[in-house]
């Protein structure tokens, strides 16, 4: 499994893990959907992920766009990631 | 529309409204295309050497397998050159491409050393824009995707508009390749009916790192000018000197099979050719036998009218790259059934003599020198006049005459005994790196002089460890405080033996 979904209060904490690549990204994509509440906000904890793909980069970036700046952010991406962020010009998505 | 114009200037309102919308909409595509080709970067980023090496290798064999429809698509879309000729560029662009970059270390650590301390790390640049020529279509697409993808950086291809249609048909088969072998999604993307303005946009935008130009000089002044860095190629004007301790047959042979490839269209092929007077009768004999046609005076103008533009002072596009036949019943001139190639006595070499410029068919400038020394003026001339730092080409077997004359030269490529087309190209007549894209030094206004490749779009990172100088150390800085120590005892303590 490359996603575990944790509500607290009014935050949506998405534990992702392992390749994000194109295939598992469309999985993905409906399951983080479904949780997505425009009233709560919602974090993808990527601590265990070791790579993703462009699709799950759009992914973060719709998500990033549907609840606003400050409503979504990813944490803790390895340094191999979130240099990922900084050469895509998300780096504003990460919180570390 | 404000409703309070008059009736006259709705119309031009509505044109111009409609033309600003355009215009945003282009802009927004092309945001669109580099934003595509900055994720590609980002995810390329993750990349293994072995992950890459198995996109090239997929790629490379995809082109290959499309060599011949590819070539023949380009001969046909762009009128100009042989399809058997461009099937040998397209092997050039993918095969030989492959196995000179196939060993090479692009990614991450790529050198060691324990002596210096420094270790290499290669880096990718990002986005590259590669602007590709309507003479070699399909060939330059491939070749740029290859060492795009072999240095992890995605790429966009901006094809010449008339042949558009043969360079995305190449494009899309190296990306079709290279998504299967798991590349990043947009890692290869093209721009077609690009306008000129559309392309100025995308060479200036922040995001895009490199832009690799293939093209005139109008194109390649762009691409300066855009304030991102490019690697340009400069115009050609070769010239061939077949000096008189050459081989003669061998070297005629030579140059006619360099000089009628592709019907001419290569840069590096040769202009002019040089001989001493010595030699001059049997090296024409030689070229006749082998199927050159010397033009008189009346015939030498009328094809100059043909070939050249008076009004750019340039060579003529309607003749890049046309058959002997086609060039000569353009001209109304008649030559001998089977003669492969127009040859130009002249004299003068400059503006004042068409001919004696960069003519990329079929048709050669001769010139007759009096002695070796005249040849090599004769040689610089030539070199100079519109074709400073390309390539040039010597026939000798002469060592020092050899070398009298490549230093004389002002020249990225000085190609001994060789075709030059196929030589300048590198890989089969050399160990030169095969390229199509040449660089000419600053003297062509390029950075470099080398045959570009992958490891011009790395950018390479150097660890340095401490390894003190130990003169340095031994000499210490205090003495450098006394006012009364000069250079020559500096530079005598500074090495001195301990």
């Amino acid at each position: 499994m490359n996603l575990n979904i944790e509500t607290a209060g009014e935050l949506v904490i998405c534990h992702l893990s392992g390749r994000l690549d194109t295939i598992v990204s469309l999985e993905l994509e409906s399951q983080i959907d479904q949780h997505t509440d425009p009233k709560r906000k919602m974090e993808f904890n990527f601590s265990a992920v070791d790579y993703i793909s462009s699709s799950f980069l759009r992914i973060c970036l719709k998500k990033f766009k549907e609840l606003g700046e400050g409503n979504f952010w990813i944490k803790t991406p390895i340094p191999d990631i979130k240099k990922v962020f900084k050469i895509a010009g998300l780096e504003k998505l990460v919180k570390d | 529309m404000p409703h309070f114009l008059p009736d006259g200037c709705k119309k031009w309102y509505l044109y111009f409204f409609k033309q600003l919308n355009m215009d945003e909409q282009k802009r927004r595509q092309i945001d669109e295309i580099l934003e595509k080709a900055t994720f590609a970067a980002a995810i390329f980023n993750q990349y293994t050497q072995e992950q890459t090496d198995r996109i090239v290798k997929a790629v490379y064999k995809a082109a290959l397998n499309h060599r011949i429809p590819l070539a023949k698509m380009a001969a046909e879309e762009t009128q100009m050159g042989r399809w058997e000729d461009k099937v040998i560029k397209n092997v050039v662009a993918s095969q030989y491409v492959y196995e000179n970059l196939k060993n090479q270390k692009t990614v991450g650590i790529i050198s060691e050393d324990e002596q210096t301390g420094i270790i290499e790390i290669a880096q990718p640049i990002g986005p590259i824009l590669a602007v590709t020529p309507v003479t070699n279509p399909t060939s330059t697409t491939i070749f740029k995707i290859l060492i795009a993808l072999k240095s992890r950086n995605p790429i966009i291809i901006s094809p010449h508009r008339k042949a558009a249609r043969c360079s995305v048909e190449a494009a899309r088969i190296c990306y079709e390749a290279a998504l299967e072998a798991d590349a990043p999604e947009d890692c290869i993307q093209w721009i077609t009916h690009g306008s000129r303005e559309e392309t100025q946009y995308l060479m200036q935008q922040k995001r895009l790192a490199l832009i690799l130009a293939t093209g005139g000089a109008g194109l390649v002044h762009e691409a300066y000018s855009s304030g991102t860095p490019a690697l340009g190629v400069g115009a050609g004007n070769v010239p061939v000197f077949i000096e008189k301790s050459a081989d003669i047959p061998f070297a005629v042979d030579q140059l006619i099979r360099s000089k009628t490839f592709d019907n001419g269209t290569i840069c590096a092929s040769e202009q002019a050719l040089v001989v001493e007077r010595e030699i001059s009768e049997k090296v024409r004999m030689e070229m006749t036998k082998q199927g050159a046609y010397f033009m008189d005076p009346g015939e030498t103008k009328a094809i100059e009218k043909v070939a050249w533009f008076a009004g750019s002072k340039s060579m003529s596009p309607e003749i890049v790259g046309q058959s002997v036949e086609k060039i000569a019943a353009m001209a109304g001139i008649r030559v001998p059934e089977g003669t492969r190639l127009l040859v130009a006595p002249l004299e003068k070499i400059g503006e004042e003599e068409p001919l004696s410029s960069e003519i990329l068919a079929p048709i050669l400038a001769f010139y007759e020198a009096k002695d070796f020394d005249d040849a090599i003026r004769k040689c610089i001339d030539l070199n100079y006049h519109g074709g400073i730092g390309h390539t040039t080409s010597i026939f000798s077997s002469d060592e020092e005459k050899i070398r009298k004359f490549s230093v004389m030269m002002n020249a990225g490529r000085i190609l001994v005994n060789m075709p030059s087309s196929q030589g300048a190209v590198g890989y089969m007549y050399n160990t030169l790196e095969p390229s199509l894209t040449l660089g000419c030094g600053t003297s062509g206004k390029n950075i470099t002089t080398d045959n570009i490749s992958a490891r011009h779009l790395l950018n390479i990172q150097r660890v340095t460890r401490r390894r003190m100088n130990e003169r340095m150390v031994k000499l210490g800085f205090a003495v450098y405080m006394d006012p009364k120590l000069e250079a020559d005892h500096l530079e005598k303590e500074f090495n001195k033996n301990y």
